[in-house]
């Protein structure tokens, strides 16, 4: 094989590797923010837009609430995948270091370890936290009915809220089963541990595969394989046939389809 | 000839290395993630956003006692009674502080 032809073979494997990784890391699901992006926004601007959600939502009463961010490019992310992480926004009296004590909202995470990608724990943080480092200023939002808000605050304050989580995390995890989990996966057990107020896992893995339509990974299988060799928090080993994985957009319409949302937008710098 | 091929793979394979290193970048992105909390937690003066950025000690959610979580509360009752209507915020910022470990290779600096 001649030079030529083997700058060829390396510059096509080079393409088939930068471009799946980012497009498949798309969960963006870190403290702080994404992979490979560069917060663009002042401290000020972060601010004003945390509060401006704030406000937002305070405004139509949310008690708790679906919240999720752009951590990258959209033109990065796979078709039909919008934002790169989804937590909960919970109504809370936050403690200041004074002593005093306000209320606001707090941001329930599970966030992947910086130093361990392939792990992930919950994080409690604040909207000014949630929104540090993102690609857009913009926040996709779901108010549940009445209802589920006052189910969903019941399993956040129960131990059903930590016993759901799986710290085994991958970026397209099959919300299916139980063997990874990312952010979208488990905010969708936690509703459905709302919904059905149980917290047996197969209970709940058995209404989604019956009731929830997850989001197909339009990436090619070549690509995807690459990169599950390549990165520590992307694998396959969860998936039989297409590769699936919960999406905001997916929870948002779920949830929707069921009657079960009070309202949902989008808020924009 | 030889030469030229052992450049050229051992190129791509630092190239790719680098371009598919998420742990890489996303430390990077984090680095710089972070320097923008610090740099809100330093302004020290009033936003138009309402108010200083501060350090949460911690936060209690505000909801219904009873139910199936047995689920502790403060002073929320009258909060969730309330049909409808917007909720109060205060208009101050807050930021997480840094995690345990963190905060214990700080206190041994």
């Amino acid at each position: 094989m001649n030079a030529r032809k083997l700058v060829g073979w390396a510059l096509t494997l080079l393409l088939l590797l930068t471009s799946p990784v980012h497009a498949v890391s798309t969960a963006g699901s870190s403290a702080g923010n994404t992979a490979d992006t560069v917060p663009t926004f002042s401290a000020e601007q972060t601010i004003s837009f945390a509060k401006k959600v704030e406000k937002t939502v305070a405004a139509k009463g949310a008690r708790v609430f679906l919240i999720s961010r752009v951590g990258r490019s959209p033109k990065e992310l796979p078709e039909g995948i919008g934002y790169t992480h989804t937590g909960f926004g919970v109504y809370s009296l936050i403690e200041k270091p004074d002593g005093s004590k306000v209320p606001g909202y707090v941001m329930y995470n599970l966030y992947q370890r910086a130093d361990k990608p392939n792990r992930s724990d919950l994080v409690q943080d604040y909207p000014v936290d949630f929104f540090t480092g993102v690609f857009q200023l913009k926040a996709g939002i779901v108010i549940p009915s009445p209802e589920l808000q006052k189910r969903l605050l019941e399993v956040i304050a129960s131990d059903t809220y930590r016993n759901l989580h799986n710290p085994r995390y991958s970026v397209i995890a099959n919300p299916f089963n139980d063997k990874y989990q990312n952010c979208t996966e488990y905010v969708l057990d936690v509703l459905n541990a709302a919904i059905y107020q149980t917290g047996n896992m197969g209970q709940l893995k058995a209404n989604a595969q019956a009731y929830f339509m997850p989001q197909k990974v339009k990436i090619g299988p070549i690509k995807l394989l690459l990169g599950s060799i390549m990165s520590e928090d992307v694998t396959l080993s969860d998936h039989d046939g297409p590769v699936v994985t919960a999406t905001f957009e997916t929870i948002s319409k779920y949830l929707d389809d069921y009657h079960l949302v009070s309202e949902q937008f989008v808020i924009s710098q | 000839m030889k030469s030229t091929i052992r450049n050229v793979i051992g190129m791509t394979a630092l190239l790719a290395l680098f371009a598919a290193t998420p742990v890489h970048a996303q430390g990077f992105s984090r680095s710089v993630a972070e320097s923008t909390k610090h740099s809100a937690q330093a302004v020290g003066h009033s936003l138009a956003a309402g108010g200083k950025l501060v350090s949460g000690v911690a936060a209690v959610p505000l909801l219904v006692v009873g139910g199936m979580g047995q689920a502790s509360m403060a002073a929320g009752q009258a909060l969730w009674e309330t049909a409808d209507g917007p909720l109060p915020v205060t208009d101050e910022n807050f930021t997480a502080g840094p995690n345990p470990g963190q905060a214990m290779k700080k206190e041994e600096i």
